[in-house]
């Protein structure tokens, strides 16, 4: 290119100025957690249950990167919060709350079944779209799906030993009216709100996000399915039981989401 | 050269079949304003002789003729022959001054956005439009503050405009931020026209318009009827206009009632998403949203005097106008409604956004011109007064989608805004080859402004949910309304040099402050400066000369613009909204060059636009605009019954470059060409207009940012390209019925044949 071509190409890209930040579109990723895909996925409940999964699908999607902190609760000594809140309180202007709307940066507006016992990612059909500004946190949201899934948006089934006791199971978390809370919205029910996600989106970059299941029994004691009765040597647990609750709790807490960027594939 | 180039033969007969006003700078009979009778006006040279002293009154009477420029952007425009370039409104007349740009994506009806020297004067915030000197822009608006709408111009009887790009004459009042657009209105074709315009998309319209003769081209009536399906989905219309004034003359003093009359009910498609279009799941010309639509009325009389002698002109002017308007848009589909912990759980209602207002707008100026004579030039002083107040009661409401149904108010206000102004004006000739024109203007800008709904979208403890205008705050009961009153002084003194000529060459160097009112949304109580004010300078050349038998008029110039506080469009408001202080600054070439049957116009401009805080583009602002204008009009070498044939066509080209959009993006350039050609015997003209000829596929507006219209299977929330849609080739044909005296003399031959 000659100067007076440079010239005139700069000229007519408004001397390669710019409005701000970009928008971009990028790939997106999803998996379960990376470790021996030959090896069953084995782990140990907060109840001492060691636990084999044999299925593990997650409808995930959408998924929304914001601008809002990461919900990390407080971890100052209670002394210590007293003191500060009393000299520096927090503001809270009108018609906000210290977690407002915030602002998304990045969206992937499909859903995919993740089969969280597999280490292997698999891209996303449609990839996600976003600005080149940082985000703190993520949002998932967990839909119903047919197919492998059933209807449901989380299923889950496997294997639980304790002292001498083997306990088959299976189950799902299905989204519906029963989880809503009196004068709520269903949608409260489907998200899974403050995902770590510190990054910054970059054009070409991809999204990655793992799902792990190892904490979704934490607080359950299979025991009680047993007085139950087993279907094809499997107990079915259910909102009704611990074990169902503590997996519609722990299923959709932030800690079963890992959302990472890189900027290059 | 001979004298027979240099007098050019005056043309005979009107011969504009789709623009009577060409007809009427062509043919009319000889007012002194007409003559010489070629279209395109010289302008007045920077050291040009004052007027005579006992100037006729109807060269007085002509705006934008007979005002000395103030700047080498200045540009006295008559339409004439260039009027057989198709165009849809009088607002296009616009796109023959340098660097005008506009574009109408949201509705036949909704003012057109104006870009003109790197200002997106969205609806017209920053251009001060007149029409035979009442203004347009209107204050308090909700919509945005100083909206502009032209289209209840009947456009064939605009027969001339003066542009003056910049803040640099005393008399330009608010809104005179990129400048001044001001229309003439006059029909110097006499007699009666008939015409009939019908093609595509269903589209119909009927024209009348008459001027007796034996009055002056000021005295005139004209009504119009159209209706269209519109192109591509919700896209209708149906108005009415009529414009209608009487002009008087006696000895030196002219006199003038002007009448019009405006309604109209048009369905806008609003913007699409790029990604749903490219993905099939909307049509380029479609629409997500079928209740986005507006309805308009406007009634305006003005009365005005005239008394011109030999050293004084004196001018006085009043006018009342009731308006009416109610503009229902979604920008954002269903957005925009988040859950609020005052209101009840609920799920998106629908961003649609219904914009309403009624307005009674009186308001006067009175001036005088004082003149005299100094070392045998003439020097002149002019005073001057403006006052104008506005009542407006505007609200801006969400209505649930497809219902209709309100469930949200953004703003209700009962606004008084008042713009007193005085002005001291002086035209003064130091050298032979020196003219100095400027002096100062001081706007008052007072306003009184009740908010019916102060207390909203706040948190109050044991308040009841999805309350609006609450009737508490924190410290307790409170009334739901609030009065902000606020009041101030914008001081802009403004100036103009000019050297020359030399061959024709004038250098002219302008400075200026000017000053835009504040938007009532957002004026604080007893705000010290309801205003923003705006710096501009501006130097260049302008030629005029006749050259090789065509009247050349061309410009060259560099200009730069600050204003204190910009506006800027918000897609969530859907008009624009405050933002920081905003640079422009570039240059502009612009020529025109004409005689009796030939019309060429030309321009291009550079513009860029930063943002003061950070040195950011101003988005939407196209860097590049150019502009062709060209016509012609001949006599056929064929005769029916004895009279001539005549043929004349037109093309107009418009390229604009790409825009900077919000997020680091350009947008697509956008390049249009509109055609007609037209062909009169005697009484009857029959023509064919084809626009946007090369069925060209783009858009008028582009945008970035969020929206969700429920296109994929889940909520959207990050920016994403959207636009409106240029009409895609529209063909017309026009009928044309001409009666009177002129119009019997069309085509005859001059001699009886032997």
């Amino acid at each position: 290119m000659n100067r007076r071509s440079l010239a005139l190409a700069l000229l007519f890209a408004g001397c390669a100025d710019t409005t701000g930040a970009q928008r971009v579109t990028f790939a997106v990723e999803a998996a379960g957690i990376e470790r021996d895909a030959a090896q069953p996925l084995s782990f140990t409940t907060d109840q001492g249950w060691t636990v084999t999964l044999t299925e593990a699908r997650v409808a995930l999607g959408p998924l929304y990167l914001n601008t809002l902190a990461p919900l990390e609760g407080d971890r100052r000594h209670p002394l210590r919060r007293r003191v500060e809140d009393f000299l520096l309180p927090s503001a809270y202007a009108d018609g906000e709350s210290h977690l407002g709307a915030g602002r998304v940066v990045g969206e992937v507006t499909t859903q995919v079944e993740v089969d969280a016992l597999s280490p292997a990612l698999t891209p996303v059909a449609g990839g996600g779209d976003g600005v080149a500004e940082p985000s703190l946190t993520a949002e998932a949201w967990l839909f119903n799906r047919d197919g492998a899934l059933g209807g449901a948006a989380v299923r889950v089934a496997g294997t639980a030993h304790r002292d001498d006791l083997d306990v088959a199971f299976e189950g799902a978390l299905v989204i519906d009216q029963s989880l809503v809370a009196a004068g709520g919205s269903i949608d409260e029910a489907r998200k899974v709100r403050g995902i770590p996600a510190r990054l910054t989106l970059a054009q070409g970059g991809v999204l990655r996000v793992r799902v792990d299941p190892r904490g979704w029994f934490d607080g359950a004691d299979f025991r009680e399915l047993t007085a139950g009765t087993a279907r094809d040597g499997r107990y079915r647990f259910s909102p009704q039981d611990n074990v169902g609750r503590a997996f519609l709790n722990r299923a959709r807490t932030r800690a079963v989401f890992g959302v990472t960027f890189s900027p290059t594939r | 050269m001979g004298p027979s180039r240099r007098t050019p033969k005056p043309l005979v007969a009107p011969w504009s079949a789709a623009a009577l006003g060409a007809a009427a700078a062509l043919s009319a009979k000889p007012a002194k304003a007409q003559t010489p009778p070629d279209p395109t006006p010289v302008t007045e040279p920077a050291t040009a002789p004052a007027p005579a002293p006992e100037a006729p009154p109807e060269e007085a009477v002509v705006r934008g003729h007979g005002t000395p420029p103030r700047g080498a952007g200045d540009v006295p425009i008559t339409v004439g022959l260039l009027s057989q370039v198709p165009r849809g409104s009088a607002g296009d007349l616009l796109r023959l001054a340098p660097g005008m740009f506009l574009s109408n994506g949201l509705g036949e009806g909704h003012a057109d956005q104006v870009f003109l020297r790197g200002f997106d004067a969205r609806s017209g915030q920053d251009l001060e439009f007149t029409v035979n000197g009442v203004p347009v822009n209107e204050p308090a608006h909700p919509h945005g503050q100083g909206y502009a709408d032209t289209h209840f111009l009947i456009p064939e009887l605009v027969e001339s405009m003066r542009v003056l790009e910049g803040p640099f004459d005393p008399r330009q009042g608010d809104f005179a931020v990129a400048g001044s657009a001001q229309y003439t209105l006059r029909m110097p074709a006499r007699g009666a026209h008939v015409q009939y315009r019908g093609g595509s998309f269903n589209t119909h319209r009927v024209l009348a318009l008459w001027g007796p003769d034996g009055e002056s081209a000021g005295t005139f009536g004209g009504v119009e009827l159209g209706s269209s399906d519109g192109y591509g989905q919700n896209r209708s219309y149906e108005r009415a206009t009529a414009n209608a004034q009487y002009e008087g003359h006696s000895g030196g003093l002219t006199w003038r009632v002007l009448a019009m009359s405006y309604g109209i009910r048009y369905r806008s498609a609003g913007v699409i998403r790029e990604d749903d279009y490219l993905a099939g799941r909307v049509g380029f010309y479609d629409t997500y949203d079928p209740t986005q639509g507006s309805e308009v009325t406007r009634h305006l009389v003005s009365a005005e005097v005239e008394s011109t002698r030999a050293a004084s002109v004196l001018r006085a002017q009043a006018w009342a106008s009731l308006r009416s308007f109610r503009l229902r848009e979604n920008f954002t589909g269903s957005l925009l409604d988040v859950q609020q912990p005052y209101q009840s759980p609920h799920a998106q209602r629908g961003d649609l956004i219904d914009q309403a207002a009624s307005t009674v707008d009186v308001g006067m100026r009175a001036s005088a011109r004082l003149r005299t004579t100094w070392r045998e030039r003439p020097q002149s002083v002019e005073f001057g007064a403006y006052a104008r107040h506005n009542a407006v009661d505007s609200t801006q409401q969400r209505l649930r989608a497809t219902t209709d149904v309100p469930y949200l108010t953004d703003f209700s206000l009962d606004n008084s805004v008042s713009n007193l102004a005085l002005y001291l004006d002086a035209e003064l000739r130091p050298l032979p080859w020196v003219v100095l024109r400027g002096g100062l203007r001081a706007d008052l800008f007072q306003y009184d402004v009740l908010d019916r709904c102060a207390v909203r979208g706040v948190t109050v403890r044991g308040a009841p949910l999805d309350q609006e205008c609450l009737s508490a705050d924190r410290a307790g009961y409170r009334s739901p309304t609030e009065r902000r009153s606020s009041g101030g002084v914008a001081w802009q003194p403004r100036g103009a040099l000019f050297v020359g000529p030399w061959k024709g060459l004038t250098a002219a160097f302008s400075a200026g402050l000017g000053a835009r009112s504040a938007d009532p949304v957002y004026l604080g109580n007893d705000q010290q400066l309801p205003f923003s004010p705006i710096t501009a300078i501006e130097g260049g050349v302008v030629f005029e000369r006749r050259v090789a038998g065509l009247n050349v008029n061309a410009r060259a110039l560099y200009y730069r613009t600050h204003v204190g506080q910009d506006l800027i469009f918000n897609e969530t408001e859907g008009r624009n909204t405050l933002a920081s202080g905003t640079l422009r600054q570039g240059a502009l070439v612009a020529a025109r060059a004409s005689n009796g049957w030939l019309d060429l116009s030309a321009h291009l401009t550079y513009a860029r636009a930063t943002f003061d805080d950070d040195g950011a583009l101003v988005p939407y602002v196209p860097p590049w605009v150019a502009r062709f204008d060209g016509a012609i009009n001949r006599p056929l070498p064929l005769r029916f019954r004895g009279r001539a044939v005549t043929a004349s066509a037109g093309v107009g080209v418009t390229w604009v470059a790409p825009r900077p959009l919000p997020y680091a993006e350009r947008g697509e350039a956008i390049f249009t060409v509109d055609a007609q050609v037209s062909a009169r015997w005697a009484y009857y003209e029959l023509g064919f207009i084809a626009q946007n000829l090369l069925d060209a596929q783009y858009a008028w507006g582009q945008y970035n940012f969020a929206s969700d219209f429920g296109s994929r299977d889940f909520a959207t929330l990050v920016p994403a390209r959207h636009f409106t849609p240029g009409p895609p080739r529209q063909l017309f044909v026009v009928f044309t019925l001409h009666l009177g005296a002129a119009a019997a003399r069309h085509g005859a031959p001059t001699e009886p044949p032997r």
